[in-house]
């Protein structure tokens, strides 16, 4: 009688796999970038500060969808032929930098000026300093904030279906239309869309619950 | 070219005042369930509290989208049918407010005790202490928490582009589908979007230091 079930899950799988595949993509281009504009932030350079603090303030102050439809739009215009899968990624990415480089230079900053002084006065190099002394620290400060970000990456991931790509809810929305189209009984678009939450629900409380138990571990 | 896009700006407006209205009406629900559902929880009332972590952790673990799909396009299957309008004042009220309950129930539960216990003292029954004593110092506390909130919301409000209200980034997005125009359309209403937020933070701070108590720790 529910002979629809199997295959409607067979596709969402398909649909959970790309998903994971962006939101994997996602956090990566998304930390490279952040160590980066954490990086800009602690520069002697002005001009690189400023540059790091524009592009957080720019980034964190547009919706993430709106990022997501500019560089999807953008690329082709600028003569880059993507597919909406890496534009996708690619706006997202851009915009948790900006969050992901917010979490590293707060981390670096919360670590107390003595910490460093203190380093020095025993002998470190600026450079020893900071490896030894200053980012051991920050790490710890920084892992449960960044597990959050995580969370808040794979959930932005489902704004990729906008553009037509086959994520879970992408796949979700394709599996109703076709349901409703051949009658299986109406549009199932209720169990459907509740079952969609629920793997988002999974993944998200498991990031959410990870990132309490490093908090409380990894306490000083 | 110079009316045309004089044109432009003059709907990307229109649609920023539906981007405004539909995150007002979100903005003030999703603080007032914040605030209703937060002294539950600060109560710790046996059954409702359960409940209300269940409501809060069902919205922050999945995807906004996600939910607005299932608003809009399932619950007609059992029967409630809602315009774009009414969805998308909902979808954010119901999605901040799930937020705001976690920073009111923060806020409440970062009234210094020493405040409560003298009310008691003086003889205020429980009910007016939590209503003239730890209502006020709590509010001042979660200004901060409900700002960063609020914007997120405003920011969200760009999602309700798939169920066809003509906020901002749908504006936009048919602009841009129409004219390939793509960086002078986006690029305006992502300043659009920037200058809300910016003018949201500022009102947020003056309005602090406005609510000051002196001699109160309550502003950093």
């Amino acid at each position: 009688m529910n002979d629809w079930i199997w295959p409607v899950a067979a596709y969402l799988g398909q649909g959970l796999l790309v998903t994971l595949w962006i939101s994997l993509l996602t956090v990566l281009l998304a930390t490279v970038l952040g160590l980066l504009i954490a990086a800009l932030s602690r520069s002697t350079l002005s001009l690189a500060r400023l540059i790091g603090r524009l592009y957080v303030e720019v980034f964190r102050g547009v919706p993430s969808l709106m990022i997501l439809l500019f560089v999807f739009f953008a690329l082709p215009q600028i003569g880059l032929r993507t597919g909406p899968l890496t534009a996708a990624i690619i706006g997202l990415g851009l915009w948790g930098g900006a969050n992901i480089g917010e979490v590293f230079r707060g981390a670096l900053n919360s670590i107390p000026y003595r910490q460093e002084q203190g380093a020095r006065a025993l002998g470190l190099s600026a450079t020893e300093a900071l490896v030894f002394v200053i980012l051991p620290q920050a790490f710890r400060r920084a892992l449960p904030p960044y597990v959050g970000q995580l969370t808040v990456l794979v959930q932005a991931s489902a704004l990729t279906s906008v553009v037509g790509v086959s994520d879970l809810l992408g796949s979700a929305r394709q599996m109703i239309e076709r349901l409703a189209y051949v009658g299986a009984g109406g549009s199932h678009a209720i169990e459907i869309y509740l079952g969609v939450l629920s793997i988002f629900f999974v993944i998200s409380y498991s990031l959410t619950a990870l990132a309490s138990l490093i908090e409380r571990r990894l306490r000083v | 070219m110079q009316t045309d896009l004089m044109k432009e700006v003059t709907e990307l407006l229109s649609g920023l005042g539906n981007s405004l209205l539909i995150s007002a009406i979100g903005i003030l629900l999703g603080i007032g369930i914040g605030i209703v559902l937060g002294a539950i929880r600060h109560a710790r009332i046996p059954v409702a509290n359960i409940a209300i972590v269940g409501f809060v952790n069902a919205f922050r673990c999945t995807p906004l989208l996600v939910q607005i799909f299932l608003l809009f396009y399932a619950l007609p299957d059992i029967g409630i049918r809602l315009t774009p309008f009414e969805t998308s004042w909902l979808a954010l009220a119901l999605w901040g407010g799930a937020y705001q309950t976690e920073v009111f129930r923060a806020a409440f539960e970062a009234v210094p005790k020493g405040e409560v216990t003298a009310a008691r003292a003086l003889g205020l029954p429980a009910f007016q202490t939590f209503l003239d004593v730890t209502l006020p110092i709590a509010l001042r506390i979660a200004i901060t928490g409900a700002t960063t909130t609020a914007i997120t919301q405003f920011r969200s409000s760009s999602f309700m582009i798939v169920v066809g209200y003509q906020e901002l980034t749908y504006v936009a997005n048919r602009i841009v589908s129409d004219t390939f125009k793509v960086f002078e359309t986006f690029g305006i209403a992502c300043l659009m979007y920037l200058l809300i937020c910016s003018i949201l933070s500022a009102a947020s701070r003056a309005f602090e230091r406005r609510l000051l108590i002196p001699g109160l720790g309550v502003v950093k």
